[in-house]
């Protein structure tokens, strides 16, 4: 009879003291927050300078090297390279990231040999924004077209009138070599 | 192959044999509550008490290791974050030490330090999932709302120390992907003063509830003996009384120079290796995690912190086994290399959850059904992590 009134004494008295530690915290300012109207400043400006949020490309910077692509394990990039009489060395033809797939592993911004920008802003051509918040209805609202579809049809058309002059001038050079050869034989 | 051979494999996996008027087949999961995750038991229970249990895993089976053969070794660290979520570190940090041991990589020292920060702040992470996650499966939410409130915190440090909150992939082959400053240190240490509090705070919520001790004590007894022949290791294997922390055993990192005690199950409540003592031992862990934090605090420095490694890694032909102590117990990467190949011949992964599973089908018998929740919750087991 006393172990039995001792139990029921005891379970109400621990869960007594459990009950006060929750009291207690009803008295305190809550920790969760409204989200996302009731922030005092939006969350993106709380994260910390690394964070990895959605993937982002500067297009200017880009040297088209397809690195980034080489590294990801899940092909989430998707982009071509080629010359064009834009700029020296490889214009970016298109580059599109399937936000659907990509697991921020941070392999491709590893991988990236482009960079810019001093210690505080510094960020290599591909690199993680801060912005997270990228729902969308419908898979194909997750494939970001970094260079929009008409000015990538433009280019391809350059790419390929630069590739046929270049061909052209090839052509052209190795023309006269011919006869030589013909000549020696 | 043989007649009888192909017979025994054409045999269900689970055997349903003629059930009596009084036993019942209970399919408890894939989805389920307590579960936390996919997996199901089949229970033949006779009124309360279960007679015989069959646990059948294999629903988040994804094949990872297979995946591996297929891309370099650098591309399965994201994969090794999917073995075990809740505690991502632990395991990316397995797979680069058996990389590093197996082409001979050095570390340098800060990413050694950075290395054990990330896996013992993961170790609390995870712990606090699990002590939180028991009293939940028992009736009780608000310990579990208390715990993962911490665990945000430390989340937020995390964000810090490898820019995400999840699925880190810190780890890269001979050092760590980015580098922290002393602000962060800072946060950490103020952050511990808190957490030892916490813990304090904790103990008295539900470690002292006389009902959640009424649930725990003497359910689901492993002996010592028994958890050895289970091939338990890790939380699960020191609450049964057997101190065996691969951190003391075969030091890795710089173990060797941290000072912690391994706590083991005592029995405080009921017996040796009850569901009790499975959770005090995790609570006792995470103050000794807390110890050596604050060690790594004191003696971490300034330094490179990844060493040169090649872009094409090939490693010598032959195989390696690293183990490492997990939150779920030793969690092993068994790589072969042809020596010829970027990638990876076979990798094997060995990990607690898997180990612990084992015991179910013995432990179960004989149980009620309320207990056969309170066991299995006990065991802190993360469903990826049993299938891979």
């Amino acid at each position: 009879m006393t172990t039995y009134l001792k139990n029921i004494w005891e379970a109400s008295a621990t869960v007594f003291e459990g009950m006060a530690i929750t009291f207690s915290y009803l008295l305190q300012r809550p920790i969760t927050v409204q989200y996302p109207d009731r922030l005092k400043e939006p969350v993106p400006k709380t994260l910390p300078k690394n964070y990895r949020g959605r993937l982002m490309v500067d297009t200017e910077l880009c040297t088209a090297c397809a690195l980034c692509q080489k590294a990801c394990p899940i092909d989430v990039i998707e982009m071509k390279g080629a010359r064009t009489e834009r700029k020296k060395g490889l214009t970016l033809i298109y580059f599109n990231i399937y936000h659907g797939k990509c697991m921020y592993c941070n392999l491709c911004v590893e991988a990236c040999p482009a960079e810019e920008g001093d210690e505080e802003a510094h960020h290599t051509a591909i690199y993680f924004k801060k912005d997270f918040e990228g729902s969308g209805y419908e898979l194909k609202d997750l494939v970001e077209q970094f260079i929009p579809r008409e000015e990538a049809i433009q280019r391809l058309k350059e790419a390929e009138e630069t590739a046929a002059k270049r061909a052209a001038k090839a052509a052209a050079e190795s023309a006269p070599a011919e006869p030589k050869k013909e000549g020696n034989a | 192959m043989t007649s009888a051979t192909r017979e025994k494999e054409l045999k269900p996996r689970v055997e349903i044999t003629q059930i009596s008027g009084t036993e019942i087949e209970v399919n408890m999961g894939p989805h389920h509550p307590s579960t936390h995750g996919v997996i199901r038991f089949i229970l033949f229970i006779d009124g309360e008490i279960v007679v015989r249990a069959v646990p059948d895993v294999g629903y988040l089976h994804r094949s990872i290791e297979k995946i591996a053969e297929s891309m370099p070794y650098s591309f399965f660290m994201p994969y090794t974050d999917r073995v075990d979520y809740v505690a991502a570190i632990n395991c990316n940090l397995g797979y680069a030490l058996a990389i590093e041991a197996m082409g001979g990589l050095e570390v340098p020292e800060r990413a050694t330090w950075l290395r054990m920060i990330g896996v013992e702040l993961n170790r609390i992470m995870s712990h606090l999932v699990g002590v939180g996650a028991l009293p939940l499966d028992l009736g009780a939410f608000t310990p579990f709302v208390h715990a993962l409130r911490e665990r945000e915190h430390m989340m937020d440090l995390l964000e810090i120390l490898t820019g995400t909150r999840m699925n880190n992939n810190y780890i890269r082959f001979g050092g760590v992907c980015q580098d922290v400053d002393d602000e962060f240190l800072k946060k950490l240490e103020k952050y511990l003063d808190h957490f030892v509090l916490f813990l304090e705070e904790y103990d008295r919520l539900i470690g002292t509830n006389k009902i959640f001790i009424e649930r725990l004590k003497n359910v689901g007894i492993v002996s010592g003996e028994k958890a050895l022949s289970y091939s338990f290791s890790g939380p699960n294997l020191r609450a049964s009384g057997i101190g065996l922390d691969l951190r003391k055993v075969d030091p890795y990192c710089f173990y060797n120079d941290m000072k912690f005690d391994v706590p083991v199950g005592k029995g405080i409540k009921g017996t040796v290796g009850d569901s009790f003592d499975r959770y005090i031992v995790r609570i006792e862990e995470m103050a000794e995690c807390e110890k050596i934090l604050r060690q790594i605090l004191s003696k971490i420095k300034e330094g490179p912190i990844q060493s040169k490694v090649p872009k094409k890694l090939v490693l010598p032909a032959g195989e390696a086994y690293h183990h490492t102590e997990s939150a779920r117990g030793e969690l092993g990467y068994h790589i072969i290399s042809d020596g010829k190949s970027a990638s990876p011949y076979r990798i094997k992964i060995r990990t607690g959850s898997f180990a612990s599973m084992t015991s179910l089908a013995e432990i179960f018998k004989g149980m009620m059904v309320a207990d056969v929740i309170a066991y299995f919750a006990s065991l802190d087991i993360v469903a990826p992590e049993v299938d891979r």
